[in-house]
């Protein structure tokens, strides 16, 4: 195990520092210049010289990546162009929110996913199934986009019943904040109001988000649990006279989860992605919203930071999927 | 089975449709009148009482459109920080809704007959936010960091301060005199305006110092002034909250808002939403169709003002365009009326030339283009533009959208062929504004544009002047026209608004008939909409997208 761990650990390191490598080349030699973006169109030549070298960029591209990556490995991620501040700020106050909304996705996707997957196999060819399968097609074909934005006309603004998006109400009464997620900060502090107006918030970009990771589990759970219930020490469990749930649940649902967690894994690292549309759409601030907002206003340090964490939270998220493979699977030594 | 499954897909259709299709619940009533120029009355249907607020009525919300980036007054130019900037910050001046200034930390002034000194007395037992006397001292040491400190806004008092330490004379504690060698007329509009001219607790810019940068970084994220609202908070995407400041010199009596939440909503459709549900009380901005439902909404209140700002297309004064005839040509080519009746839905104006009708030295005689497809082909032959050159359009489809699909329809009648460039903001901002060679830079460029304070030299001069090509300015058509660059120049050291008044309409006249470096393609209103329970709103020309937080109140 400590071997694995070492070894995992070595790549992602390497991975993360090829990233850099890429995203600071990409970020750097699209057309967009950011001190003019900074500056404004009126800023005179000594203005925009001003910012260039208050901001570094007035210095050759590799002497540039140098300096980020000396204070990089400082824990110093530059400052916002954008929000002019602290870039490692902005994240301390972006990421908290992505995590929460993609939480509360990956729950509904894996929760839905598995057991819509488990009941179609087990209903194979039944009104339940053709459902699920719908339901399946629906998720992958269906744009976040579109269904976001039908989800707010018909939830939020015909019926009233959610709120349109961010995270809680304006006239909410303040309330700490010591781990950034806001459902759980409001139960710490006894806030059963602010709990209830936060996950009110959280429902509709959830759901949205969540639609498409809970098809591909959905699917993949359903293929594989068919698969299962034809091998022999299934047809065993049944001639043994075994109740069906106990058949489909300890004996074959255990196996057929191995790909599924697999996918889960993956997963985690498309919502994260995926995560900037339903930002975006509902007015969420997190880290997807920050990324496309730098991306556009061309804020270097911001997306270098962002594709970072994202790389980051990946390359973990697959090492747990691959240890939680190894517990699941005594066949699978780490 | 196969039908259940269709029965199903039809259902799953439906319900989409039928949630898509849901229109807000308004009942139409007569349609405003049209808005007249030069300057048009605020459009608002007869008035209903606002739905019913279920949340605090001393807090006004306000939905912009751009996320704040700094609010430091000598900083980055954006509508949506002057917003929060006229909330926290005064200068000694400011401008009326019908014109002229009116007195704010000035008590009174005065210039003499070449205006070459102004003395300025300024009010007294005003404080700023953090507990410090305003006075002269305030005044000199807050302009000599604007200059200094030289930031994109530097600029608009740096025309003037040249060697702000020895230009401004403290008198007494509060009086000021500015003395000039040369005339400056345009010192108080200048004073007057939202860009670059706030007055900055000196303290709040000496104690937060790092590596000399004048407290820029500290004031970009925070606030210290004299108005009305205390800068509580500030999440420069998310939202700002302003408090009222209980020592504001200017009191509480009377019906003023406890608190103002300026809220970032840059998704401009989804404003429509948050209006009708009741969620907010301001929108700053709505597409052209939510304007037409929402100012039928007898609930809400819809004004359509027109100021200094406005839509221009950058004519590459290069290549085949190098010719004034052959820009001339394009400005015959070019279907205005289509632009602002089909594409527009009628929610601009005609412009004419470099300056708005609103904006000062505007000659309402000036010269104007008419689309004239036959005048436009002579001019070409004159130009010796050959059929079947090739033009390029750059834009991004943010500031004339449609204008360019319009041209490539009118130049193919003319037997040219218009390609259009798509790109995103951004890019299309820093390729204007830059230094790029001619070959293969754009033809037509779209860009919306609007000046610091209502003066013709700051409104043309990053523009126009052959000084400012590129990346040294504004003049993204590599512009250079000889007479404009004299007239500019003449601008600049006038002595009087009269002098300036005749300098300006010559060189309208220039950049029209002679030589037009641009489309003057449309006039853009500032389209606000409120609730009818919100009071105290009054449009000023010159402060494009923000709102006298202080006169606001919830009836």
């Amino acid at each position: 195990m400590s071997r694995f761990l070492i070894r995992r650990a070595f790549f992602t390191v390497l991975v993360l520092w090829i990233l850099t490598v890429v995203t600071f080349t990409l970020s750097h030699v699209i057309p967009a210049d950011p001190a003019r973006l900074m500056a404004g169109p009126k800023a005179s030549p000594e203005i925009l010289d001003n910012i260039r070298r208050r901001y570094g960029l007035d210095r050759p591209l590799p002497q540039q990546y140098g300096i980020y990556i000396s204070r990089l490995l400082r824990g110093d991620l530059g400052v916002s162009m954008d929000s002019r501040r602290l870039v490692v700020q902005d994240l301390k106050d972006f990421f908290p929110a992505t995590v929460e909304l993609v939480f509360c996705a990956m729950c509904l996707a894996v929760l839905g996913g598995i057991s819509i997957g488990v009941l179609t196999a087990a209903y194979r060819g039944s009104v339940i199934d053709h459902l699920g399968r719908l339901l399946s097609v629906g998720g992958l074909s269906i744009p976040a986009f579109w269904l976001g934005l039908l989800l707010q006309l018909l939830l939020y603004y015909r019926l009233g019943w959610l709120p349109f998006g961010e995270r809680t109400s304006t006239d909410l009464t303040a309330f700490a904040h010591p781990t950034g997620l806001y459902t759980a900060d409001a139960l710490l502090a006894g806030r059963w109001d602010a709990f209830i107006d936060a996950a009110k918030h959280l429902i509709m970009p959830a759901m949205v988000l969540s639609l498409e990771p809970l098809a591909v589990i959905a699917r993949l759970t359903r293929a594989s649990m068919l698969e299962v219930m034809l091998q022999d020490y299934i047809r065993t469990a049944r001639a043994k006279g075994m109740k069906e749930t106990v058949v489909i649940v300890r004996h074959a649902l255990k196996n057929a989860l191995l790909p599924t967690v697999t996918m889960i894994g993956m997963q985690i690292g498309w919502a994260l992605g995926g995560d900037v549309l339903v930002e975006v759409i509902f007015n969420w601030p997190g880290v997807g919203r920050y990324a496309a907002k730098s991306i556009l206003s061309a804020d270097h340090s911001a997306v270098m930071a962002v594709a970072l964490l994202i790389g980051a939270v990946y390359l973990v998220a697959n090492v747990v999927v691959d240890i939680v493979y190894a517990a699941i699977d005594p066949r699978i030594s780490l | 089975m196969r039908v259940r499954i269709a029965t199903l897909v039809t259902v799953f259709v439906a319900v989409g449709l039928l949630v898509s299709a849901c229109g807000p619940a308004v009942t139409p009533t007569e349609a405003p009148e049209g808005t007249p120029r030069p300057q048009p009355e605020a459009t608002s249907t007869s008035p209903v009482p606002a739905p019913e607020l279920g949340r605090d009525p001393n807090t006004l919300l306000i939905s912009t459109y751009e996320g704040i980036s700094g609010i430091d007054p000598p900083g980055f130019p954006s509508a949506s920080g002057s917003l929060v900037q006229r909330g926290v910050y005064e200068g000694l001046l400011a401008a009326k809704p019908g014109g002229g200034l009116k007195l704010v930390l000035a008590e009174s002034y005065e210039a003499n007959e070449d205006n070459t000194v102004w003395t300025f007395r300024l009010r007294q037992g005003v404080k700023f936010h953090d507990g410090t006397p305003f006075n002269a001292k305030a005044v000199k040491d807050n302009y000599i960091r604007t200059v200094g400190i030289e930031l994109s806004l530097s600029g608009v008092m740096g025309r003037f301060l040249t060697d702000p330490e020895n230009q401004m004379v403290i008198v007494d504690e509060y009086t000021i005199r500015f003395e000039f060698d040369e005339p400056q007329p345009a010192l108080a509009d200048a004073l007057a305006s939202s860009y670059g001219s706030w007055i900055v607790s000196p303290k709040a810019f000496n104690e937060n110092q790092a590596e000399g940068d004048w407290s820029h970084a500290w004031l970009d994220t925070h606030a210290v002034g004299t108005g009305p609202y205390v800068l509580e908070e500030f999440r420069p995407t998310e939202e700002v909250t302003l408090v009222k400041f209980d020592d504001y010199w200017q009191g509480w009596e009377g019906s003023h808002f406890d608190k103002v939440v300026v809220k970032v909503i840059e998704d401009v459709s989804q404003n429509r939403q948050l209006l009708e549900r009741g969620d907010v009380d301001l929108v700053v901005r709505v597409t052209p169709e939510d304007y037409e439902v929402l100012r039928q909404n007898p609930s809400l209140v819809a004004h359509m003002e027109y100021g200094l700002k406005y839509t221009i297309v950058f004519m590459g004064a290069y290549g085949p365009l190098a010719s004034p005839e052959a820009r001339q040509a394009m400005s015959y080519a070019f279907p205005y009326d289509d632009h602002v009746d089909v594409i527009q839905m009628g929610q601009v104006q005609r412009l004419y030339g470099p300056f708005t009708a609103s904006q000062f030295g505007y000659d309402p005689d000036i010269f104007k283009y008419e689309t004239d497809l036959e005048k436009a082909r002579e001019l070409l032959a004159e130009a010796g533009v050959e059929p079947g050159t090739e033009l390029v359009w750059l834009t991004s489809g943010h500031y004339a959208a449609g204008a360019d699909l319009l041209m490539q329809s009118q130049l193919e009648k003319l037997g040219l062929k218009l390609t259009i460039e798509k790109v995103d903001s951004e890019t299309q901002f820093t390729t204007i504004f830059s230094d790029s060679p001619i070959e293969g830079r754009f033809n037509f460029a779209d860009m919306g544009w609007w000046p610091d304070y209502d003066d013709p030299w700051n409104a043309a001069q990053a523009l126009y002047h052959s000084e400012n090509w590129g990346s040294k300015g504004a003049n993204g058509s590599y512009y250079a026209n000889p007479r404009a660059d004299e007239l500019l120049n003449e601008m600049r050291v006038a002595s009087t608004k009269e002098e300036i008044e005749v300098l300006a309409q010559e060189f309208q006249n220039v950049l029209t008939e002679q030589d037009p470096p641009c489309l003057w393609v449309s006039e853009d209103p500032d389209k606000t909409i409120h609730r009818t329970d919100i009071k105290g709103y009054e449009f000023v020309p010159l402060y494009t997208e923000t709102y006298p937080l202080y006169d606001m109140y919830r009836e």
